[in-house]
């Protein structure tokens, strides 16, 4: 299990980060999402799914029962962006825990339902900004270059 | 309560076991096949797993009292499962004398687990939870619960407490507890007085997103100017009640009740807001199901009651129409199949008569219950339900426009109906 850090928490949990979902159905045809619901809670990553039909919901369920990983990418509003590979851990789908969920979402959106509360627990988190990984390559494989982006200037 | 133990102490060296049919069927979830081997063989709860009970938030046994339920401990009335579904857990098992051994629930690690042969099986999420109107009174005194019964995201109403095809010796269908315990409890009333249903109804429904759906059910009642007017009348009369408590053409209701011809569908449907109709054909195989379900054979036969389903599926609409099945009660001693595998060639092609109407099977997994005709009998192997689980799923996704009729929202019983999620 990979540890979620206080700032990528912070950023998890920043309304205004975009946050994604990837998942496969059990033929491996991949589906994404933006679950903009996604937040921390301790060390899990958790949504709400809004829909009993989605697509992700199924995902997930077959997921969950065959142990099969997701992803996740988080773009902070500063543009960093992290991807986290995650497995389902549990689905909430009724109870007390579900129902103060659901209240508090009939209060941002009274004609809203709830279908389920899932679950993710982060096994690999990997920062992905651009710059971050353009430094990463550079340093690790000093081959990757086109030559033009070597050639001297000329001096005038 | 002590652990009960199997009659035959040599049953597992007879049938393949929960892991050899795990191995058989990579394509189907060892959880899911758990659950349906949970409902073959019972289960029995430790001390420690009775003290997760939180008589404050849990839903026991204690709690309700229908005809099927054979245990008055104090256990759950369900389990939750890690991935979101429920599992009725405490209903009909056999406590004293069971063919097999049941599985344990235990606590490890403080944690709520499936056990057998002391190995650790599956981590459990926890236990239903019980109702706000559970610990309220009707106008008379009685509890609430009394009149109308909860799963976790349902509302049951049992109209009728007992079946009137027990009227002729003989005739109950043999796997069926209900109207035996009804008797050997001295019952003697058999509907309750539906202001009563109401005022529970009216109040289980202030619990905001607790239940997604009402079911009405209730033994067969077959009085009335035409066969089964009666009951008709009575299910009418609870869905206009039920009318007057929601907005909207259509509440989700499903009714399971005795095969109803098309006059009586129609008026179900024209009167009231029924969104969807369930009639248990019960054996998927003409000749067992007059052996097994001879009332109803009688009465109005195989035939005709696949054909009233058929009707109900042009009143309804497709998807809005499924069916219950008792399956592996074909295999029973005395008359049913003797080998499994002519079982399921059988079963499966009715099966897809059935379900290519776009009628769901809602497959109860048989055991054999205390009190029924047929409780010293013996269940199919797990690899018998798993494997035709597997053929109701492949042709449901193939036929069923509607994945949700009779799944573990709604009910909890019908595990094959899992496979729809996906």
């Amino acid at each position: 299990m990979a540890e979620i850090s206080r700032e990528l928490a912070d950023i998890i949990n920043d309304k205004e980060s975009l946050k994604v979902i990837a998942t496969t159905d059990a033929q491996g045809n991949p589906h994404v999402v933006f679950k903009g619901t996604l937040h921390t809670e301790g060390q899990d990553l958790v949504f709400y799914d809004l829909l009993q039909s989605s697509q992700v919901n199924k995902n997930l369920v077959s997921s969950i029962w065959f142990g099969r990983k997701v992803a996740i990418n988080i773009l902070a509003k500063d543009k960093r962006s992290f991807l986290i590979t995650a497995k389902p851990r549990r689905s909430v789908t009724a109870g007390r825990v579900f129902e103060e969920v659901y209240a508090s979402l009939k209060d941002r959106n009274p004609d809203g339902d709830l279908n389920a509360i899932w679950y993710l627990e982060p096994e690999h988190i990997e920062e992905k900004t651009f710059a971050v990984r353009r430094a990463e390559e550079e340093a690790a494989f000093p081959i990757l270059k086109h030559l033009d982006r070597l050639v001297k200037e000329e001096r005038s | 309560m002590e652990k009960p133990k199997a009659r035959d102490p040599q049953w597992r060296e007879k049938e393949p076991s929960y892991k050899e049919v795990v191995a058989r069927y990579p394509d189907l979830p060892a959880t899911w096949i758990l659950k349906a081997d949970l409902q073959r063989r019972g289960l029995y709860y430790t001390e420690a797993a009775t003290r997760k009970i939180d008589p404050a938030i849990h839903a026991t046994n204690s709690d309700v009292a229908t005809g099927f339920r054979e245990n008055r401990d104090y256990v759950p009335e369900g389990l939750i499962w890690k991935d979101g579904s429920y599992l009725i857990a405490n209903f009909d098992f056999d406590q004293k004398q069971p063919a097999r051994d049941p599985y344990t629930i235990d606590v490890v690690n403080d944690r709520i687990v499936v056990v057998d042969e002391d190995e650790v099986l599956e981590e459990i999420e926890g236990f239903w939870e019980k109702p706000d109107f559970y610990d309220k009174k009707a106008s008379n005194g009685e509890p609430l619960r009394k009149y109308v019964q909860a799963r976790p995201q349902r509302l049951d109403i049992s109209m009728n407490h007992y079946c009137h095809f027990w009227d002729e010796p003989g005739e109950g269908c043999k796997y069926c507890p209900l109207s035996p315990s009804y008797l050997a409890a001295g019952k003697k009333e058999e509907r309750y007085d539906f202001r009563y249903v109401k005022e529970a109804l009216t109040e289980a429904v202030k619990q905001k997103g607790r239940f997604s759906a009402i079911m009405l059910t209730g033994g067969s009642q077959l009085s009335g100017s035409e066969l089964l007017d009666d009951e008709l009348e009575g299910y009418l009369a609870l869905l206009k009640i039920i009318g007057e408590i929601f907005d909207g053409d259509r509440v989700p209701t499903q009714l399971i009740s005795s095969a109803f011809n098309e006059r009586q569908l129609e008026r179900l449907k024209n009167e009231t807001k029924l969104l969807t109709y369930t009639t248990d054909i019960e054996v998927l195989n003409k000749e067992k199901f007059e052996w097994i379900c001879p009332g109803k054979a009688r009465h109005i036969g195989y035939d005709e009651w696949k054909r009233r389903l058929f009707a109900a599926v042009d009143i309804f609409g497709k998807g809005n129409v499924s069916s219950g099945v008792v399956l592996g009660v074909e295999l029973a001693e005395g008359k049913g199949f003797t080998d499994e595998d002519e079982a399921f060639r059988a079963v499966t092609e009715e099966a897809e008569s059935i379900i290519s109407h776009g009628i769901a099977l809602a497959a109860n997994i048989w055991r054999p219950a205390p009190k029924s005709i047929l409780q010293n009998g013996k269940a199919a192997s797990l690899d018998y339900f798993v494997r035709t689980y597997r053929e109701f799923d492949r042709l449901q996704h193939k036929y069923c426009p509607n994945p949700y009729t009779d799944d573990f929202r709604r009910c909890g019983a019908h595990v094959g109906l899992d496979l729809m999620r996906v």
